[in-house]
């Protein structure tokens, strides 16, 4: 599976070196669109795509920390083990857009629930792209409405996409 | 009469528009926002570029809006992209936005 993510603001000279550093595909769509597509995770990977929250426990013990939720329901099993684990989550943005409207509100709700569950634990739920094919891509604004809709403020949901995700690629990626 | 602020948004196509696209695109937005902005008086799509275009609307609408723009995968029967480049209250500040190799 190939995954599409938009990083950070960063200039011209970060970004040819993030490239060459990670030894993976970057595009460019245009000025504020910044992706790369990443190979299946495999076990050097520091984050992980979950499905079911017993995962993150799992993973934990391999130490991983970051986790991208592919499933809100049972929001609060998912917190509880993300507290447990010091874990970080990730809310997969893109993939709350579907074909069908109706289906992108109901899966926005869910994300809404975990989040405002996460946030009264005070357990860290960032937010990135994490497109699963090139048509879910997202530009940075775009991202930010769509983290809005599902309870962010703006201020936060433009925090996350900058200092949280500029940190993890700094401490986890660049280790 | 207060007039209400304007904001212009840039928008990054993923295929070149024709005009049908363009009452087409300001149609399918119209709905997404909610509004009955057929007419141009609150929703305005102009062509800037061969893949740009700049919608200008009152900036209460102006978030809505870009979520809609995310939502839009096709236009008259064929797949399109559309993705928010910048915002900004002033037309001129949205159009130095798109990259010179793109004109």
């Amino acid at each position: 599976m190939v995954y599409f993510d938009i990083i950070f603001d960063i200039d011209d000279k970060a970004f040819d070196k993030i490239s060459k550093l990670l030894g993976l595909s970057f595009y460019r769509l245009n000025k504020d669109i910044y992706l790369y597509n990443k190979a299946e995770p495999d076990n050097k990977s520091h984050i992980a795509f979950v499905d079911k929250p017993h995962q993150i426990k799992s993973l934990s013990k391999r130490g991983i920390r970051i986790f991208v939720i592919n499933n809100p329901d049972s929001p609060r099993k998912i917190v509880k083990y993300a507290l447990e684990e010091d874990a970080l989550l990730f809310i997969p943005i893109s993939n709350i857009l579907d074909d069908k409207i109706v289906n992108t509100i109901k899966i926005a709700r869910k994300y809404e629930v975990l989040y405002n569950y996460a946030l009264k634990e005070r357990v860290h739920v960032s937010i990135a792209s994490f497109a699963s094919s090139i048509d879910k891509l997202l530009s940075r604004e775009q991202i930010i409405s769509i983290a809005r809709f599902i309870g962010y403020s703006e201020d936060y949901a433009r925090y996350c996409l900058t200092e949280i995700n500029r940190e993890i690629i700094r401490k986890e990626i660049f280790i | 009469m207060i007039r209400e602020k304007r904001q212009y948004i840039l928008v990054y196509c993923s295929k070149e528009l024709s005009q049908e696209d363009i009452s087409a695109l300001s149609k399918s937005i119209s709905c997404l926002v909610g509004i009955m902005a057929f007419k141009d008086s609150y929703i305005n799509i102009q062509r800037v570029d061969k893949s740009y275009i700049i919608i200008s609307a009152r900036s209460k609408f102006i978030k809505s809006i870009i979520l809609a723009t995310s939502l839009i995968r096709k236009l008259n029967g064929n797949s399109i992209r559309l993705y928010t480049v910048y915002t900004s209250s002033i037309k001129s500040k949205a159009i130095k936005r798109i990259p010179k190799e793109s004109t």
